[in-house]
């Protein structure tokens, strides 16, 4: 029962994830980079069920991080890319002195909601470390929602403590809940950024070597474990995987935090909303607490959600009486029970507002966390090289259309120098009228080539007399 | 989608501009990549749609018709 709970919680997160076209990363880590490159041991087929019945596929074995790649060049030297080869640990870890530490310094980062003007410590907004990740390109996160029906047990899992929190503040046992993904950021690298390095990895002769036998233990049946005993521990295979794949990660998304909301939807506190507005801010950390009851009787956030006096709320029956009557007392109890678990979360989970029917929590990190990933397989042939590259997101999906991508990995030839006065006669041309390219591309393909055109009258693959071809065939002028 | 990726060592760096102009001219084009390999030379990688029939159908090729040969560029029996 324990491990059904368990999975539920991975899955259920994931599918989170997932709902927003993104690879899930479970359990969350800050340790997964671009470049980052995994030993997928399934097929295709086999990875899309696994997905489906998981939520998240598992990463066994992570076999090398390409690093250097270039950040500078991809975004133009901003998001402090320029100043700092090191994307992105000069985000995670600031150098000395750059790291926020004052309120203008938070403030221009956007990292704070207002100055406390009491002096105290200007906190982040979001997560809890000063960095510098408010600096690198964002992203966001739509909220989803869930049911939370204690008798018949909780509809989600996810793998936050604020819930469970937010659930026995409102002492209820049915509750309607929202989970929203904040501080979102996101980089990565494209296809033909990675592909050089990945190519260069992969032709190395250790590595090589090292991927043939992976893929040999696994065609085989046996574990690769048999052959690499070193790393096998890594390695459970059964005996109908036949294919090994690398995948290649993309680009990342992190997020600083995580903020759940609850609405008790007993019917008790359903039919009191009907009969008469009735929530009553008990607190909001943001906000001066009311003073009397009669001060509570309006949102002082300014919202346009009708509040009724607290008198109202000694008509609704389900609440606890100690949150109903007298609001100044329930803000007390609430703020013992944060005070509780923060004492065990080092201050992680930071009321955002709560009323006598709903509550609503701040789940930060210390550091933005890798919530997900894009990434794409290449699948490893018999000779230990890399096959064509398919996109993994869509393989998992299990989608069909404009998703696979194949081909050939690479097509390399080499420039030439010889007949310079005809290569050169050939891309004058060219560069004279850019739509000639058209026609010399047709000309190489009902020769049998595909090669572009302009790299074919530059390389080896277009010879002495192809060349003397191409120009009386196409009249190419001196 | 269906994509072909191809690799050409050694060019000049000044020939790099033109070159990229040319793959760039070209409908198939997705992207590329230029490498420095440092002597003064590069490392081009392009990726293109894979290559269909539909575009040597589609493009009208400049085809010259042979005109007969002269009196005098016939061979001599």
């Amino acid at each position: 029962m324990r491990d059904e709970q368990l999975a539920r919680v991975a899955k259920d997160w994931s599918l989170v994830v997932r709902a927003s076209q993104v690879i899930p990363v479970y359990p969350l880590t800050e340790d997964l980079v671009p470049g980052d490159l995994f030993l997928v041991r399934m097929s295709i087929p086999q990875q899309h069920r696994e997905y489906q019945r998981r939520g998240f596929l598992p990463m066994d074995m992570h076999l090398t991080r390409l690093n250097g790649l270039d950040y500078a060049g991809l975004y133009l030297g901003s998001y402090g890319t320029q100043s700092n080869s090191n994307t992105p640990y000069h985000w995670q870890f600031p150098p000395d002195g750059k790291a926020p530490t004052t309120v203008e310094d938070l403030r221009l980062l956007d990292a704070v909601e207002s100055d406390t003007g009491d002096g105290s410590k200007p906190q982040p907004r979001r997560h809890m470390d000063p960095t510098l990740w408010p600096t690198a390109p964002r992203a966001a996160f739509p909220s989803y929602t869930f049911q939370v029906d204690a008798r018949g047990g909780i509809q989600v899992a996810l793998p936050i403590q604020g819930l469970p929190v937010a659930l026995s503040m409102m002492q209820t046992d049915k509750a309607f809940g929202s989970v929203t993904l904040s501080d979102a950021y996101t980089y990565g690298v494209p296809y033909d950024k990675l592909i050089r390095s990945v190519q260069v990895w992969a032709e190395k002769q250790e590595n090589k070597e090292t991927l043939w036998m992976i893929r040999k233990g696994v065609m085989k049946g046996n574990t690769w474990a048999s052959v690499l005993e070193d790393v096998g521990k890594f390695i459970m295979l059964d005996h109908n995987r036949r294919t090994v794949y690398l995948r290649v990660v993309s680009r990342v998304y992190v997020v600083g935090s995580v903020t759940v909301a609850l609405i008790n939807t007993r019917e008790g506190a359903a039919d009191a909303q009907i009969g008469a507005a009735r929530d009553i801010e008990l607190l909001n950390p943001a906000l001066r607490a009311p003073k009397t009851p009669q001060d509570s009787s309006q949102p002082a956030n300014g919202s346009t959600r009708p509040s009724g006096g607290v008198n109202d709320g000694a008509k609704a029956a389900p609440t606890p009486a100690d949150l109903t009557v007298d609001p100044n007392k329930a803000a007390t109890n609430f703020q013992k029970a944060l005070e509780a678990v923060n004492a065990n979360l080092g201050g992680a989970v930071k009321l955002q507002w709560a009323t006598a029917r709903s509550v609503a929590l701040d789940e930060a990190f210390p550091r933005p966390l890798v919530v997900g990933y894009l990434a794409f397989d290449f699948p490893i042939d018999k000779d230990g090289s890399l096959g064509p590259p398919i996109a993994t997101q869509h393989q998992l999906e299990g989608t069909s259309g404009p998703s696979r991508i194949t081909g050939q990995v690479m097509t390399t030839v080499e420039h030439s120098d010889t007949a310079p006065e005809r290569r050169d006669r050939i891309t004058k041309w060219l560069a004279q009228d850019r739509e000639r390219v058209r026609v010399l591309t047709a000309w190489l393909a009902k020769r049998g080539i595909d090669m572009p055109a302009g790299m074919w009258a530059r390389s080896r693959a277009a010879s002495e007399a192809d060349l003397t071809d191409a120009i009386r065939s196409l009249s190419i002028p001196e | 989608m269906e994509m072909d990726i191809y690799e050409i060592k050694g060019v000049p760096n000044e020939e790099v501009p033109d070159l990229i102009a040319d793959l760039q001219a070209d409908p198939r084009y997705i992207s590329h990549q230029v490498v420095p390999e440092g002597g003064g030379k590069s490392t081009v990688i392009a990726i293109f749609r894979k290559q269909s029939d539909r575009l040597a159908s589609a493009v009208k090729v400049e085809t010259i018709k042979k005109k007969p040969p002269t009196a005098s560029e016939k061979k001599p029996r």
